[in-house]
């Protein structure tokens, strides 16, 4: 881990405005040394607290003295005033009423100092936060949220510089201010420096700042912060070199894929033959991970077929990386399905139904045979259902992501025909003071796995995806870690894509796209799932495995693409990491016996139906029961 | 007139079944005759045939009434990305 350093700032002593400096994260997980940290002049805005003698009958109360001495001899805690009351009544000490009053102590101290004086103080002592006085009309404001208010008083100008490694300054960054009302917002210049107008009180209202840098750097969280009013108050921010040493010159393969075993199976397999469509924001290709992704077409822009290549949502480049991303000019990360043929759909800015219609159209006219959808609406759309439909029966799988609402899953991911993904997380892969770390829940973790507080839960949840802290490409050609459904959808479309490309059961079924090939990738992703957390509405079938589907490790490295012949069986599969026998008995029921049934859609969603995936038999095709019945004699079964 | 018929918004227009594809022509005649209202786009294939239209939203949901029992007529609401 690296280190934060804390030294005074180069400028300080001139006459130039004050420079408040907030340190990056000291605790990101770290393969390499820590790169120069800005001098520091402030960090974390301290609390104020009042302490006094609590009168208790038939208790010795505590003398000021003893109080002030205690807290005098306490490093970080300063003593700002004291103050003399009276007229306590019949509680001040002596119980008299016009005895001695309790002498107060106000002193400062950090947050996590003041919460271990008030749990140490013993029942003769007072401790209590000495807290910021507010309008009357301000008392109803919750703290920190997003409530809808009219705030009294003049704006505070708040000046900010970000800075990174060596304290270079970062352009583009965005900088929320959070004080009592709707957040200020502003974008760093060239110098790294924005000023942003908060308004409704003192400075001291300030209850975060939030940074978050265009490329290349974790963000930063940072509440109660010690903000100068009158100067520039800087932040750094930690690179991604800090924690992947020499990346992107190095390469990294994702914390969720590495739990997926992307990083074990044979590097050969990179989705050949497959088509796979991201219906998202576009794909600048541009980016030396993301060259080869060439076919695509711009919906909101009239069907345009160049314009999809500019992303100025970010979102599309995000997700493509995930599912694609190659590393042929650079290591950088490592895509599931770099070879696969990939089709950016762009819908975004501005996507509404019809534009997802008009992207679903194209799916079926693009002969895809696996489809990305982060996206969501709160509304539902029978339209929208109708095609998805469509698409299933055409054997196009709609791998969607469940919402970031924290509530029921969202439209389209409640529909029946499609798979829809939730998102996880992982304790230790990203900085304490980054928000992805805002997005643990203490109650929905189970050992170093949690449930992400955003994502969406409920009976449609199929399966999980790695959904927080999750670096990709973003345009121009660096990377981001972001966090969402939409993050965890693209893991579980990559590796259906792998699948559809390498799978014995599936390979071939890519000359027949069919509805019954749909079913089975679903039914083959849940059933090679890994329950970390025990509760299905938020993972589904758990995450899904590559080695548990039998996709080949590096030590059977023999290339299988969708396009290839069958192998003889048993000569290039890997025994010990095909499907063993209780998870085929899972996924397919009986193969020779019975009627597969297919697991993850047997309940009924809403109340509804499930006319495809649901109870529906998986109906093997003759050519799918031969292979079954070829692995079986062959003792792989 | 009631207040807020000048709340305009997005709207998809398609027939129920192929049986109904006849009715999005009577839809759209009819359309013609509400105040503010636009065709956007007109899409879809021949035998499933879809538009979007802008309108009031009261003039849409008199509208519903008179053609939904053959037409789906929903909003074309706004889609999310979901990353937050």
């Amino acid at each position: 881990m690296a280190e934060s350093k804390k030294d005074n700032p180069p400028s300080a002593g001139r006459q130039s405005a004050p420079r408040a400096t907030i340190n990056a994260a000291a605790d990101a997980p770290s393969n390499g040394p820590s790169s120069p940290t800005v001098p520091a002049a402030v960090a974390a805005r301290r609390e104020r607290y009042m302490v006094a003698a609590r009168p208790l009958p038939g208790v010795q109360p505590m003398a000021a003295d003893v109080i002030v001495s205690t807290l005098t001899n306490m490093p970080d805690v300063t003593i700002v005033r004291r103050v003399q009351p009276r007229g306590f009544g019949a509680l001040s000490v002596g119980g008299t009423g016009g005895g001695i009053t309790p002498e107060i102590v106000v002193a400062e101290m950090d947050a996590a100092r003041g919460a271990a004086l008030r749990a140490s103080a013993p029942a003769n002592v007072v401790v209590e936060r000495d807290a910021l006085l507010r309008h009357a009309d301000d008392l109803a404001i919750a703290s920190f949220d997003n409530t809808m208010t009219m705030l009294p008083g003049v704006g505070i100008d708040i000046r900010l510089r970000v800075v990174g490694a060596g304290a270079r300054p970062l352009p583009k960054a965005t900088v929320y201010v959070y004080g009592l009302g709707f957040p200020a917002q502003g974008q760093t210049d060239d110098k790294g420096e924005v000023t942003v107008t908060l308004f409704g009180g003192p400075i001291e209202t300030v209850q975060a700042v939030y940074v978050k840098p265009a490329a290349d750097h974790w963000d930063r969280m940072m509440p109660q912060p010690a903000l100068q009013p009158n100067g520039v108050n800087t932040v750094q921010v930690r690179p991604f070199t800090d924690t992947f040493q020499g990346f992107p010159g190095s390469g990294i393969v994702g914390w969720g894929q590495r739990l997926m075993k992307l990083d074990q199976i044979d590097p050969s397999l990179g989705g050949q033959g497959v088509r796979i469509g991201i219906v998202d924001s576009g794909c600048d290709n541009t980016h030396p991970q993301l060259r080869h992704v060439t076919r695509g077409v711009d919906l909101t822009n009239g069907g345009n077929t160049a314009s999809w290549a500019t992303d100025t949502v970010m979102h599309g480049t995000h997700c493509a990386g995930i599912i694609t991303a190659a590393s042929n000019q650079v290591p950088g990360i490592r895509g599931f399905a770099p070879l696969a043929e990939v089709h950016a759909l762009k819908v975004f800015p501005g996507g509404r139904f019809s534009d997802l219609i008009d992207a679903l159209d194209q799916c079926i006219e693009r002969n895809l045979d696996i489809v990305n959808l982060s996206l969501g609406s709160s509304d539902t759309s029978e339209l929208v259902s109708r095609k998805l439909v469509e698409l299933r029966q055409h054997g196009v799988a709609c791998i969607v992501a469940a919402g970031n609402s924290s509530g029921p899953v969202q439209f389209p991911g409640t529909e029946p025909s499609v798979l829809t993904v939730a998102a996880i997380g992982k304790l230790g892969e990203f900085p304490s003071d980054s928000y992805h770390a805002q997005t643990v829940q203490p109650n929905l973790t189970v050992g170093n796995m949690f449930s992400a507080k955003f994502s969406c839960f409920g009976p449609q949840v199929a399966v999980a995806g790695p959904g927080v802290a999750i670096v990709s490409t973003v345009p121009g050609g660096g990377y981001a870690s972001w966090d969402g459904t939409s993050m965890a959808t693209p893991h579980v479309t990559g590796m259906g894509a792998l699948l559809l490309a390498h799978h014995p059961l599936l390979r071939d079924g890519a000359r027949a796209r069919n509805e019954q090939r749909v079913a089975q990738l679903f039914a083959l992703l849940a059933s090679v799932g890994t329950r970390y957390l025990g509760d299905p509405t938020r993972e589904g079938a758990g995450l899904p495995d590559l080695q548990r589907a039998g996709i080949p490790s590096q030590q059977a490295a023999t290339v299988q693409t969708a396009s290839a012949p069958p192998p003889a069986i048993g000569g290039v599969l890997n025994p010990a990491s095909m499907l063993g026998p209780a998870s085929v008995q899972q996924l397919f029921g009986n193969p020779l016996f019975g009627i597969p049934m297919n697991p993850p859609f047997a309940p009924a969603r809403n109340g509804t139906p499930a006319p495809i995936g649901g109870m529906m038999p998986l109906g093997l095709d003759p050519v799918m029961l031969q292979r079954l019945a070829q692995l079986r004699a062959a003792g792989l079964l | 007139m009631t207040n807020g018929s000048d709340n305009v918004d997005q709207f998809l227009i398609a027939p129920a079944s192929s049986a109904a594809v006849g009715d999005l022509a009577d839809f759209e005649q009819a359309l013609q005759a509400v105040p503010g209202a636009a065709v956007l786009t007109r899409a879809g294939r021949p035998d499933q045939p879809r538009l979007v239209v802008a309108m009031p939203t009261d003039a849409f949901e008199q509208l519903r009434a008179r053609f939904g029992a053959t037409l789906i007529m929903e909003r074309n609401a706004p889609l999310t990305p979901l990353s937050p």
